[in-house]
């Protein structure tokens, strides 16, 4: 049970983001349409709405017999739904788009990475655009396209919320929802299985992993980095820029406007009711007012702003410290510390999770049930993305400097204060911002460790969801995107264009 | 609503009462009155009374209530659907770090509780104004509508 399921699940979700994300990819850096640049802008937007709100607004979508594109359907003529939430080509789709960001971004740095001098030469020798995209472009591309359908893969092996949303009731299993199943739909909660769920997936995403490292590795053959400093030939698409902006006018209508149009709508109504005048004239913001009165509201967004505060703070004064000792030390076992800090990038949030519960009920301790040991939980989730913000900024801070400061007398703490920290702050504030609205996305993790004080609000979403108020869920949802993306916003401002951060 | 161990079969009493009271059956003082002093010794040693599950939510306002009369006693809700509760309490049971005092959520869940031995029989004088055709025999929770 899960095996095949999952496969399939992540297989064709990557299928999808690929298709999806390197089109639009391939779309903004080589064609020659207008308006490219705010391609970019487009498929962001995904990136702000958690999986939980993305699956929420996609059973508005397409349940059966009330989703809005379902009845649209049926309108038509049709009979029988266009496609039901509970199944597994749904899950597919919104999982698809759901790592199209990720996609585009990594097929994006791919495509920038090509030598266009091969291409060129292609060109001088009088081949067609068609040949050449065949010829050269797309082998070119094979190697690194293959290490980001792999990293792909495992994000999709990893996911947890579209398969809980979506195929949990219709009894589709994924590899985490099978971990959660064994330990909270079964009684009493079967360990063993639990345990043997996560650890299958912790086998299946290191080897996945390990393949991905060996991919990369394999690329470098192709060596296709280039110092010379010209853009590559940009592909005239004549005619063919209708079908192109089709396309990207397709998937701005799908991934992006119509999910938050359903959730502002379905927010807005006392029960779910397709868009018409008449229900228009029941909206109110009464769901809203219920969301933010309700009882323990306050403390949840309290708990909520101490998680993200304090794991991301907390995983960059670490990150920081051991990329110190990593690159700029030569004491033995560093190299290890390095390996142990990426080592939970292969672990599922769901294991980590299952891990952090079975650990803390097991000796004598003040954290659990507290929203400290969700902290830890997501420091140790976190800390490899942390690490690869923190990494790349101090391999650029030259030696000298610190030498230079030493020189003149200052200690080590002086040394921090004086020449890291002011060159690091860059780099600290983007990674603990791109931590923090992943800390306040993911909900596998506090899903299985809170407490009746540390509900956080991914959990409190999900819990207004699962009691049966779609229309407090959906207010909830919003409350939540806008919350998201004024951080992604802030962000990317202080990325400006850092590519550690678009990758991450 | 069921009941977990711990020292506070007498403090759920009083719970119980509110609760019934909101529901709109008579309250009994007597009852509670003798046991009053040793109840709340009990209480303050152990400080904290949660009640978890679904339906934990539907008792923050007596919650709230006997918190303000009882003010060293901290009332805490856990709330989560039925699976959820249930597998908290039964790991929370396993490794001896039981934090939940009272269980609110559907009779099947509780149901599985009483047969794994997690609950423990309720005693309250407001029990017999419950029909008893409407109450399971062992007596490990009760439930209304």
């Amino acid at each position: 049970m899960g095996v095949s399921s999952v496969i399939l699940e992540s297989a064709g979700s990557t299928t999808v983001a690929v298709l999806l994300g390197g089109i639009l990819a391939f779309l903004t850096e080589r064609t020659d349409l207008r308006f490219r640049h705010f391609i970019p802008a487009i498929v962001m937007v995904p990136l702000i709405m958690p999986s939980v709100v993305k699956g929420i607004a996609w059973i508005f979508l397409l349940s059966p017999r009330i989703g809005l594109l379902n009845q649209a359907w049926r309108g038509l003529g049709f009979q029988g739904p266009l496609l039901s939430a509970y199944s597994m080509p749904a899950m597919i789709w919104v999982e698809g788009i759901s790592m199209s960001t990720l996609s585009f971004l990594l097929i994006g740095a791919t495509i920038r990475r090509m030598d266009p001098t091969l291409e060129e030469a292609a060109f001088g020798s009088g081949a067609s655009t068609l040949k050449v995209l065949a010829r050269v472009t797309l082998p070119l591309l094979v190697p690194g396209l293959a290490g980001v359908i792999l990293l792909l893969f495992i994000r999709g092996i990893e996911s947890f919320e579209v398969p809980m949303l979506l195929g949990f009731n219709s009894r589709i299993f994924v590899f985490s929802t099978n971990i959660y199943y064994s330990l909270r739909g079964t009684f009493p909660p079967d360990y063993g299985l639990g345990f043997a769920y996560s650890m299958t997936l912790v086998v299946l995403t290191v080897g996945a992993l390990l393949l991905y490292q060996k991919t990369l590795s394999h690329s470098e053959r192709y060596t296709v980095v280039s110092g010379k400093g010209y853009r590559p030939r940009l592909i005239m698409l004549g005619p063919w820029r209708y079908t192109a902006w089709a396309f990207v006018g397709f998937y701005a209508f799908i991934g992006v406007l119509l999910p938050l149009f359903i959730l502002v709508w379905s927010s807005l109504l006392p029960f779910y009711r397709a868009p018409s005048m008449k229900a228009l004239s029941v909206a109110s913001f009464a769901n809203y007012v219920k969301v933010v009165s309700a009882g323990d509201f306050w403390l949840v967004l309290k708990n909520t702003a101490i998680l993200t505060g304090v794991t991301s703070v907390g995983i960059m004064f670490v990150a920081v410290l051991a990329s110190w000792f990593i690159h700029r030390t030569t004491i033995r076992g560093r190299k290890l510390l390095d390996f142990l800090m990426f080592l939970p990038y292969a672990v599922s949030g769901m294991a980590i999770g299952v891990a952090f519960m079975i650990l803390f009920l097991s000796f004598d301790n003040p954290l659990y049930n507290t929203i400290w040991i969700i902290v830890l939980a997501y420091m140790v989730n976190y800390l490899p993305i942390g690490s690869r913000f923190t990494h790349a900024a101090v391999v650029q801070i030259h030696k000298e400097l610190e030498e230079a400061a030493w020189a003149s007398g200052a200690g080590f703490w002086r040394t921090l204060r004086v020449i890291w920290v002011p060159l690091l702050i860059p780099a600290l504030v983007n990674g603990a911002l791109y931590v923090g609205i992943l800390t306040m996305k993911v909900l596998s993790i506090a899903v299985l460790l809170y407490g009746p004080d540390s509900t956080v609000l991914s959990v409190y979403l999900w819990r207004v969801w699962d009691a049966g108020n779609p229309g407090e869920s959906a207010a909830l949802s919003v409350l939540l995107v806008f919350v998201l993306g004024t951080l992604t916003l802030l962000a990317r401002r202080l990325a400006r264009g850092s590519d550690v951060f678009k990758e991450a | 609503m069921g009941h977990i161990g711990r020292n506070f079969k007498l403090l759920l009493a009083l719970v119980v009462s509110l609760g019934l009271l909101a529901l709109g059956f008579p309250t009994r003082s007597t009852w509670a009155d003798s046991l009053r002093d040793e109840m709340i010794a009990k209480a303050k040693k152990e400080g904290e009374f949660v009640v978890a599950g679904s339906n934990a939510d539907t008792f923050r306002d007596e919650l709230k209530g006997f918190g303000k009369k009882y003010p060293f006693i901290t009332m805490k809700a856990f709330t989560a659907n039925t699976g959820d509760t249930i597998n908290r309490i039964s790991a929370e049971a396993k490794s001896g770090k039981l934090s939940i005092d009272t269980v609110a959520t559907s009779s099947d869940g509780l149901e599985l509780l009483a047969k794994a031995n997690l609950v423990e029989k309720m005693e309250f004088p407001h029990l017999k104004d419950i029909p008893a055709e409407t109450q399971p025999k062992h007596g490990r929770f009760f439930s209304y509508s």
